[in-house]
């Protein structure tokens, strides 16, 4: 195995080329690829400092009161004698959708196996999830970001600058080359990718969808009068929209499918490939995973479960085990979320690449391999499949493939139709999107996508160049919020919703309208504040309504 | 052996996208400094990147000597001289000198004067994701000529900031 490899990050569904070497000290350096016609975003230069972070966890830890160190080399029998204990009483097994397309088919693989109890789950982030279910559900061409070049008119939902900065070039060159065409941007304030919109739509939580649905109407006939609650026009009109369409009908969508923007992504995703098939144009889905499509693929085609559905109270027996495959459940939602898969005082085993409140509780952990050392195949946005490269890991650490393969008893056989077929989802209800206005006094709290955290921010939220920006959640809102509230820049707010409470510094946000505050996604406390929502195979979550107020001495004490 | 740097860090705001991954290459480049500054103006956050000016106000300012323009046009720092007084902070006319004390010296950007000298361009130009930086040698005549404007100095704007 080389030294120095080209591979791809994966903290966005754009997966940029990167080249990773393996300095003779250990460390790990991460550089834009020569074939990458961007650089390296600011997350991208985090891929290197977090592989090199000497918190890594090496070897295997068990701990049952004092903590025991284990060599790698005994990881298979602790893990073995861990769930042995578990006598007949199911295990789940929850893994990250950004592994490579290789190491959840072999969890898959190892779960079938080992005596037939074991239960997989594959954690994508639910807006993700249910996006890629609506394009599936739609049929729809999604295209990768090559494809801008083509259409008259674009159409961004959400943050897409923000979310995906690698996007930027492309989006902008499209922009400024096409001075006849429209950049209509809808998004629930005025967000940076909002500032480059031709034509720019407020749209409150939940009105994303009709946005689309009005536009489309627009597209059949300019003079359509569109459906507009929740919808305000900031920059143009509904009139120059339509006439701008008709001049240039061929139209695409890009949607940022993030959390507390919309209660079903699902529906968007079909409306979104509808004003696209009217529009003769395609769908750009942004994900926050680098191998959402692929895990998503593999999870349908081989019937894995959603994590949602593990998390549902079981009548019958209880977890006696809760494996965490490179993923940190418990930063990512909620604890009372989680208490169904821990109600049985099951065991919890953490195969992670850094420290987290999911291996601090877990009674094994077993060292992982970092994200810039994984070898394998991912399948991007767009259906681009992509190969890893891969530079020898960190001594001490495991791939999830060597691991479970590790545990068979002999080679299993990976189909690669797992993450090449694309599965046909059923017909997506309608839904009534998200209509909450806040009460008298409260605010609508989001929690929104950056630049510099991908997703719910495990991967990223240590890196150190980051830490003056967004090293810990800051409270943006408007100005007029904060006046009536007694708030002034930096200082420290008091926010609670039904679900909890924060104490978080205040940033008065020109960009935010009033009503609406935004606090940043990739933060465990951030999310902890919201009202998720789990039904029998969904995990949604709506806008949070906070009361915000000044907080008093003792409470920042 | 002198090789005089004439092109300079240009910013066009209309592809600024606020990511800060200027930052992030400056800081992993720069032994972890965090150099760059940003300003903001309305809704728009922007990096300011030092112009090392031709007869540069932070040089005159230093009372320790700390700070001088080398054979190249490159105005640098002296790491054992630097009090981390702020003097220069407060001279820079464009705000690109940070204000924050970095173990209790200034950082000062150096227009990645190791790469510039071997053909390529600051770090924060090559990562930038939107293509706003530039590394241009260029008078501030010839932009306006070019439909542009120079905000500032350094900061470009077409049509002044007007991104539709």
């Amino acid at each position: 195995m080389a030294d120095r490899s080209e591979t791809r990050c994966l903290l966005c569904s754009l997966c940029c080329p990167v080249t990773v070497e393996r300095a003779s000290d250990g460390g790990l350096a991460v550089d834009a690829a020569a074939s990458s016609s961007a650089g390296l975003c600011g997350r991208g230069c985090s891929l290197a400092e977090l592989a090199g972070d000497p918190r890594r966890l090496t070897g295997v830890r068990r701990q049952n009161g004092d903590a025991e160190r284990l060599s790698l080399g005994a990881a298979a029998e602790a893990f073995n004698g861990l769930l042995a204990g578990s006598g007949d009483a199911p295990v789940a097994v929850v893994v990250d959708g950004n592994l490579p397309c290789e190491d959840i088919i072999a969890v898959h693989h190892w779960a079938r196996t080992w005596r037939g109890k074991a239960v997989v789950a594959v954690h994508l982030p639910p807006p993700d999830l249910d996006f890629m279910e609506g394009l599936s559900a739609s049929r729809a061409s999604p295209f990768g970001p090559e494809g801008l070049a083509s259409s008259d008119n674009l159409v961004v939902v959400g943050d897409a600058l923000r979310t995906h900065p690698v996007l930027g070039r492309s989006l902008l060159d499209w922009k400024y080359s096409h001075p006849n065409g429209a950049l209509i941007t809808v998004d629930t304030h005025a967000s940076v990718t909002s500032h480059f919109g031709t034509l720019q739509f407020r749209a409150s939580p939940g009105a994303q969808g009709g946005a689309l649905r009005a536009t489309k109407a627009l597209l059949k006939e300019a003079n359509a009068s569109p459906p507009t609650p929740g919808l305000t026009a900031v920059r143009g009109s509904w009139a120059e929209l339509g006439r701008r369409l008709q001049a240039n009908r061929r139209l695409s969508v890009i949607v940022v499918p993030e959390m507390t923007k919309e209660a079903d992504w699902s529906v968007v995703a079909v409306l979104a490939a509808e004003l696209a098939e009217a529009g003769a144009g395609g769908v750009l889905p942004l994900y926050s995973y680098g191998n959402a499509v692929g895990a998503y693929r593999i999870m349908a085609n081989l019937g894995l479960h959603r994590l949602e559905e593990l998390l549902v109270p079981r009548a019958e027996q209880a977890w006696s085990a809760v494996v965490e495959i490179g993923c940190d459940l418990s930063s990512a939602y909620p604890g009372d979320l989680m208490d169904p898969l821990f109600a049985g005082g099951a065991s919890r085993i953490a195969l992670a690449c850094l420290p987290s409140p999911s291996t601090e509780t877990a009674e094994l952990v077993i060292g992982l391999t970092h994200p810039a050392e994984y070898s394998g195949t991912v399948v991007a946005g767009g259906g681009r499949e992509l190969s890893l490269g891969a530079v020898p890991s960190m001594p001490g650490t495991t791939g999830v493939g060597a691991f479970f393969g590790g545990l068979m008893d002999g080679p299993h056989h990976t189909d690669e139709s797992a993450w090449r077929e694309e599965p046909v989802a059923g017909p997506i209800p309608p839904t009534a999107g998200l209509s909450t206005p806040a009460a008298d006094g409260d605010a609508l709290l989001l929690a929104v996508g950056s630049s510099i955290h991908a997703g719910d921010g495990t991967s990223t939220r240590r890196a150190s160049w980051a830490q003056p920006f967004e090293g810990e959640p800051v409270l943006r809102l408007a100005a007029r919020d904060a006046e009536r509230r007694g708030l002034a820049n930096g200082r420290l707010a008091a926010v609670e919703t039904e679900n909890g409470a924060a104490i978080m510094a205040c940033q008065i946000d020109a960009s935010l309208p009033p009503g609406i505050m935004v606090a940043p996604a990739a933060f465990p406390e951030i999310r902890r504040l919201l009202p998720w929502q789990l039904s029998a195979d969904r995990l949604r979550c709506p806008p949070a309504r906070a009361r915000v107020r000044a907080a008093t001495q003792e409470e920042t004490a | 052996m002198s090789a005089e740097v004439t092109e300079r860090v240009f910013l066009d705001i209309d592809r600024c996208i606020e990511c800060k991954s200027c930052f992030a290459a400056c800081y992993y480049g720069h032994g972890h400094e965090p150099i760059i500054c940003y300003g903001t103006t309305g809704e728009v956050t922007f990096p300011l990147i030092c112009r090392q000016c031709e007869e540069p106000t932070c040089v005159e300012a230093c009372p320790y000597e700390a700070l001088h323009k080398d054979e190249n046009g490159i105005v640098k720092r002296s790491l054992p001289l630097c009090r981390g007084c702020g003097s220069c902070v407060t001279a820079c006319p464009f705000g690109t000198i940070p204000p924050d004390m970095h173990e209790h010296q200034v950082p000062k950007c150096d227009s990645c004067e190791d790469l510039v000298l071997a053909g390529g361009e600051p770090r924060c130009v090559s990562v930038c994701p939107g293509g706003a930086l530039t590394f241009l040698d260029i008078s501030e005549a010839d932009l306006e000529v070019g439909g542009q404007y120079a905000l500032g100095g350094r900061v470009l704007g077409r049509n002044l900031i007007r991104r539709r």
